[in-house]
């Protein structure tokens, strides 16, 4: 006997953001497994089950709304901006989707595959916070949901009510965003020029999972700097117990009192009504290198060493006190720096000031950024680069913009991952509006700059005089006390619950 | 004069296809091709766009048709004799008697071998066509003003024979119902109207949408799609549900 096929109809779909498409999609069939079903939108090519039932039409509303709502040509682009990670952006747009299914009237409580409960077993025994945080917020709105959250808390109950209290706040952001009206909206954003608007909302709430999936990578960091010991730390000695099957009920137990990393409930989404709950975006890097005609003598960290080869005996002293007699010096190289200057408009820097900063990071690379409205001029200088310097400074743009960029390009001037990188700035960084319009201060792009600066530990300055007694210090091998601009201060304590650097 | 009189004004709210369709008839074009999905208007156009004040001709190809159809046949009167009727290419040549007609030929890719040779005499240029009448002997002209649609859902153009490509220098691609057309359908399915009419081979023409509407409204949706749309509307519903829950 034929069984029905039931084909869905993606052509009768409208976007906004894709208009005048003529053609018919290609769809083919799967089982409604996990994993198998999809949609390339750009490509109007659908893979789904066909069959008359339930869950079958439930599969197919989903990718229905994904050929929907889903961002096509521009994921790229969002991915791009670097505000969330991938894994986070697919993940909370499963959410955002699902939610979507919900509301147009089907019942997503039959989306599981009967996998649910043993992965969230497995995830929890391996102790993998990142992934039990991605996973769960994936089965928000499934049925599966429910028993990936049962497999972890029979690993470890605290876990489990954790994972549990964001999968609700994920939905709570959700319904927040649909009362206001465009988290299914296809428009182009004409803040950001991308589309689909509504993607903007995952684009913020997957940020947010991002910080707290990293949370436990953050804490086993700062363990990790401050065991010096040698003693493997906690979570090592779990690792090599989980091996042997009979240590796993004591690990299960260790975990059953292990607290989740910390309180969750102070890390919050950025606030979704400021400036349309869209976040403004970083304009592409213009670096220029100008030309540099005179030279940097010196070099940061550059030092002498006592040698046993050389002319002039510096040392003579060792003759007697060295056992290998290095009665001579050498010179060792140092490890150079990094100077990232912030030439926006609200740091009122004159030129004269720049080249003074630049005269006291010999050796250095140091670049000035500054982008204009439309980023149409270069907005990077580079006025200091292997022991060569600028005579004079051209004028500067004005605004910020490029903020995130400079210092991911300033990161990557290193020479080695222990190369201080010095950043001059008052932390009022801006993003780029579309046409012409600036973008302003966002949690989200604030945070994109908090991230880079703990991940590359740069030394921050708000002056020129601060940041030449910032660079002073290097020079003497000293470590510069860490400082943080006012407005992170306050962004990493509304988003993260606690004090930065605190 | 005429000519010009018949030439109006293109409204901008018309999809690309049927401006171009509009600006080829006023802009005197007389032999045009319209070709894409069914259910469009693509007879409608040439039945009443452009000059059609000598009147409108329709004639709808398949292989079984003889070239009666084109030209015209002897038909028993009630005398006892024949008498000579004429085909609808010879009734758009004559148009009003003063100007020619227009012929709408449906589907010509339909057409068998004769009735395509006679329809590439016919539709030749106006100095080039000619028919000698059967009964009087009289050698038939087109008049001034006769003008040719032919309609076809074929989608590559390099599929038609040369001699008619040739005859027939613009072809316009039909890919959307016409908003007058759609003006006809309840407000909500219009959108789906538009995009359905050149979704491949999951296509819902205009007509299956008209017939919804008018169900829907004494039946409700779901009777409705499932009388229409069968094993489908499940389907068909969904999408729409899918549809409105975004903006």
């Amino acid at each position: 006997m034929n069984k029905t096929e039931i084909r869905p109809l993606p052509e009768m779909l409208g976007r906004k953001d894709r208009q005048n498409e003529d053609g018919g999609w290609r769809i083919d069939t799967c089982k409604p497994v996990r994993g198998k079903p999809m949609t390339d939108i750009v490509g109007r090519h659908m893979v789904v089950p066909v069959a008359d039932e339930q869950i079958d039409r439930v599969i197919r509303a989903h990718e229905m709304m994904h050929a929907r709502v889903s961002p096509a040509e521009d994921f790229g682009k969002w991915i791009d901006r670097k505000i969330a990670t991938e894994q986070a952006l697919r993940v909370v747009e499963e959410v955002r989707v699902n939610f979507l299914v919900k509301k147009a009237g089907f019942d997503t409580s039959v989306l599981s595959d009967g996998s649910e409960l043993t992965s969230g077993t497995l995830l929890a025994e391996r102790g993998d916070w990142a992934s039990l945080v991605y996973t769960a917020v994936g089965y928000s709105y499934c049925g599966g949901g429910k028993d990936f959250l049962t497999g972890v808390r029979r690993v470890n109950r605290a876990w489990g009510q954790s994972l549990k209290d964001i999968t609700k706040r994920v939905e709570k952001e959700m319904a927040k965003a649909y009362k206001r009206g465009d988290l299914g909206s296809t428009e182009i954003d004409p803040r950001t020029g991308l589309a689909p608007f509504g993607f903007a909302h995952t684009e913020r709430i997957a940020e947010w999972i991002d910080r707290l999936a990293s949370i436990q990578q953050e804490e086993d960091d700062a363990q990790d700097g401050e065991n010096g010991n040698g003693a493997p730390n906690e979570g090592e000695k779990e690792d090599k117990n989980q091996g042997n099957p009979e240590n796993r009920a004591t690990n299960n137990k260790a975990n059953d009192e292990k607290k989740p990393p910390v309180d969750l409930s102070k890390i919050n989404p950025a606030d979704p009504r400021g400036r349309n709950g869209v976040v403004p975006t970083w304009g592409e890097l213009k670096v220029k290198h100008l030309p540099m005609t005179r030279r940097a003598k010196g070099g940061l960290g550059r030092k002498r060493i006592a040698s046993a080869m050389g002319r002039n005996p510096r040392r003579i002293g060792n003759a007697l006190v060295d056992p290998q007699r290095r009665v001579f010096d050498t010179m060792k190289k140092g490890n150079g720096g990094v100077v990232l200057i912030d030439g926006s408009g609200s740091m009122s820097l004159h030129s004269k000031q720049i080249l003074e900063i630049t005269e006291n990071a010999p050796g250095c690379t140091v670049a000035v950024y500054s982008a204009d409205r439309d980023n149409k001029k270069d907005n990077l200088l580079v006025l200091a680069e292997n022991g060569k310097m600028i005579d004079k400074l051209p004028e500067r743009n004005g605004g910020n913009g490029v903020d995130g960029e400079a210092i991911r390009w300033a990161l990557k001037q290193r020479k080695r991952s222990t190369t201080p990188v010095v950043w001059i700035t008052d932390g009022q960084v801006h993003g780029l509006g579309n046409g012409g319009a600036w973008g302003g201060y966002h949690d989200i792009l604030a945070m994109d700059c908090i991230k880079e600066a703990l991940k590359g530990k740069v030394f921050l300055a708000p002056t020129v005089d601060k940041g030449i007694e910032v660079l002073k210090e290097l020079k003497l091998g000293k470590t510069p006390k860490r400082w943080y601009p006012t407005p992170w201060k306050q962004t990493y304590e509304n988003l993260n619950g606690k004090r930065l650097g605190g | 004069m005429a000519q010009q009189a018949n030439q109006r004004e293109v409204r901008q709210d018309l999809p690309q296809c049927w401006k171009d369709v509009e600006n080829a008839l006023n802009a005197g074009i007389d032999r045009l091709i319209l070709f894409g999905p069914p259910g469009t208007g693509k007879t409608f156009a040439g039945l009443n766009y452009g000059d059609v004040n000598a009147g409108a001709w329709r004639l709808i190809c398949t292989e079984d048709m003889t070239n009666a159809d084109v030209v015209g046949h002897y038909k028993m009167n009630g005398n006892g004799g024949w008498s000579w009727h004429e085909g609808s290419a010879v009734k758009a040549w004559q148009g009003d008697g003063i100007r020619g007609g227009r012929l709408v030929v449906d589907e010509i890719d339909k057409a068998g071998g004769d009735v395509f040779a006679t329809l590439l005499a016919m539709t030749d240029s106006h100095d080039s066509a000619k028919w000698e009448h059967p009964d009087n002997g009289r050698v038939v002209r087109p008049q001034d003003g006769f003008s040719v649609v032919m309609t076809t859902n074929i989608e590559n153009m390099d599929e038609l024979p040369e001699a008619l490509r040739d005859r027939f220098p613009v072809a316009i691609r039909v890919n959307q119902p016409h908003p007058d057309a759609l003006a006809m359908l309840s407000g909500d399915l219009r959108p789906y109207a538009v995009r359905m009419a050149d979704a491949g081979e999951r296509r819902i023409s205009l007509r299956t949408f008209y017939a919804f509407d008018k169900l829907r409204s004494s039946m409700g949706d779901e009777e409705s799609a499932r009388l229409i749309f069968g094993a489908q509307a499940q389907a068909f519903l969904d999408a729409i549900a899918i549809n409105k829950v975004a903006v």
